[in-house]
């Protein structure tokens, strides 16, 4: 059910808008990307990813550790 | 700026982590890169009374021919200092006890990653592993992307496997496996010219050793002075999703990137979390940012998780970390570009778990609050 809302959701998503090429200057800074800064990303999930219980959501594969 | 790059510099952002894998969270393109780049990101960890890490990482990546990437990450892992061992209610309240102060611990990591860029999308292929003197594992993961909508949509698709072999210095028979498969699906979104948004679905199905070969529990109850034991015993498979939303949205008045991130966790031990980040970078002067931060996690108890045991079972664990809590961080961190092609940064971050912390408050009995810094210095470098 939840993947079906999913599904739903990203549909919805892909007819709602429609920037140009010519808008999207703003869209193109660096600190409007979602991992500006993929090491410190990277080093961060695996620190939280040790002393907390939850992970996944940013990827697949990788991140194995006797620290889990 | 022209139309031309505008829309590049844009499909480089909208992409720039339809999928950022773990494995190698790089900061991946859309289109191929017109030059090499790289950089170093040092971290240094330290938690109140106990442990301490320190994380250099070596990150590089270049155009290979007209349409491949070659990216590369390497890592150390430096761990010092005691940690949780054995939790113990012989003072009649349960207690974590740490072993004592440890020998440095290392851990290497390294991985590797190619893409194919299409017209309207990508295809990558990557691989990672990584070495402790009681933990080996070893990952492969495939991604594909996909762009339409004129390039206001990204579809990303993911799949990958790791397999683990788990030992332990004080079982030194113990080598047991463990693999997970996971599955990633996402989008991304231009919503309007200053907002976008991304939401993946990852699906990780693990099955193997999933038990903490150094954690027990003692357990003391009336009349009696032998405690019970309780070695750490999970389930042998452990499956899991996590849906994570992010947003971000510029304020050209301000020079201002909004960002709000939520993620929602849940397992098959009966373990949900939500995690919410929110913070902004700030353009104060020309190559000068500034970026605070602040991020809530909260955690439900594994279904096997307790502090004492009444008997010694099947399953059964006093692991802190499998326990109910919450947590919240705090972040300062600044950038700044020296010039079009070396930029430098530093941040500073204070990290806390407490019982009371957990949404609703009801955390976990005994649960050992934990401090914690961190501090991160980076350059990267455009060749």
């Amino acid at each position: 059910m939840r993947i079906l809302l999913w599904i739903a959701l990203a549909s919805a998503l892909a007819g709602c808008a429609n920037v140009k090429p010519w808008e999207r200057g703003y869209l193109a800074k660096p600190e409007m990307g979602f991992d500006s800064d993929s090491a410190q990303a990277r080093n961060l999930q695996h620190i939280y990813s040790s002393k907390e219980a939850a992970h996944g959501g940013y990827g697949v594969g990788g991140g194995g550790c006797g620290c889990n | 700026m022209d139309a031309i790059s505008n829309a590049k510099l844009a499909v480089q952002a909208l992409a720039g982590a339809a999928l950022a894998l773990p494995v190698l969270m790089l900061p991946v393109q859309a289109g191929q890169l017109e030059t090499a780049r790289g950089g170093i990101k040092f971290l240094s960890y330290s938690e109140k009374d106990r442990m301490e890490a320190n994380s250099p990482l070596l990150w590089a990546e270049a155009p290979l021919g007209e349409n491949f990437d070659v990216a590369a990450t390497v890592t150390l892992d430096s761990v010092s200092g005691a940690s949780p061992q054995y939790v113990s209610n012989r003072s009649g309240s349960p207690v974590h006890t740490l072993t004592s102060a440890s020998i440095i611990e290392e851990r290497r990591e390294a991985g590797v990653k190619v893409t194919r860029h299409f017209d309207e999308g990508s295809l990558g292929l990557g691989a990672s592993a990584s070495s402790e003197h009681d933990y080996l594992s070893q990952s492969v993961n495939a991604d594909m992307r996909f762009d339409f909508n004129e390039k206001n949509t990204t579809l990303a698709f993911g799949v990958g496997e790791t397999n683990d072999r788990i030992g332990s210095s004080t079982q030194p028979t113990l080598d047991e496996p463990r693999t997970t498969r996971d599955y990633l699906v996402g989008v991304t979104q231009l919503l309007t010219p200053v907002s976008l948004v991304q939401s993946n679905l990852t699906y990780a199905d693990g099955n193997g050793y999933f038990n903490d070969p150094y954690k027990y529990t003692l357990s003391y109850f009336l009349n009696s002075r032998i405690p019970v034991m309780q070695r750490d015993t999970r389930p042998d498979g452990r499956s899991s999703a996590a849906w994570l939303t992010r947003y971000r949205h510029y304020v050209p008045a301000w020079n201002t990137a909004l960002l709000a991130d939520y993620r929602y966790y849940r397992d098959n031990w009966d373990i949900r979390a939500h995690t919410f980040d929110l913070g902004l970078t700030k353009e104060l002067a020309r190559g000068l940012k500034i970026a605070p931060s602040l991020r809530y996690y909260t955690q439900s108890p594994a279904r096997f998780y307790a502090s004492s045991f009444t008997n010694a079972g099947d399953l059964g664990s006093s692991d802190a970390r499998l326990s109910g809590f919450g947590a919240i961080t705090a972040s300062f961190k600044l950038i700044y570009a020296m010039d079009e092609r070396t930029s430098l940064d530093a941040s500073f971050a204070r990290y806390r778990q407490e019982a009371a912390y957990r949404l609703g408050g009801n955390g976990s009995e005994g649960f050992p609050t934990l401090n914690a810094n961190f501090l991160m210095v980076g350059m990267s470098r455009i060749f």
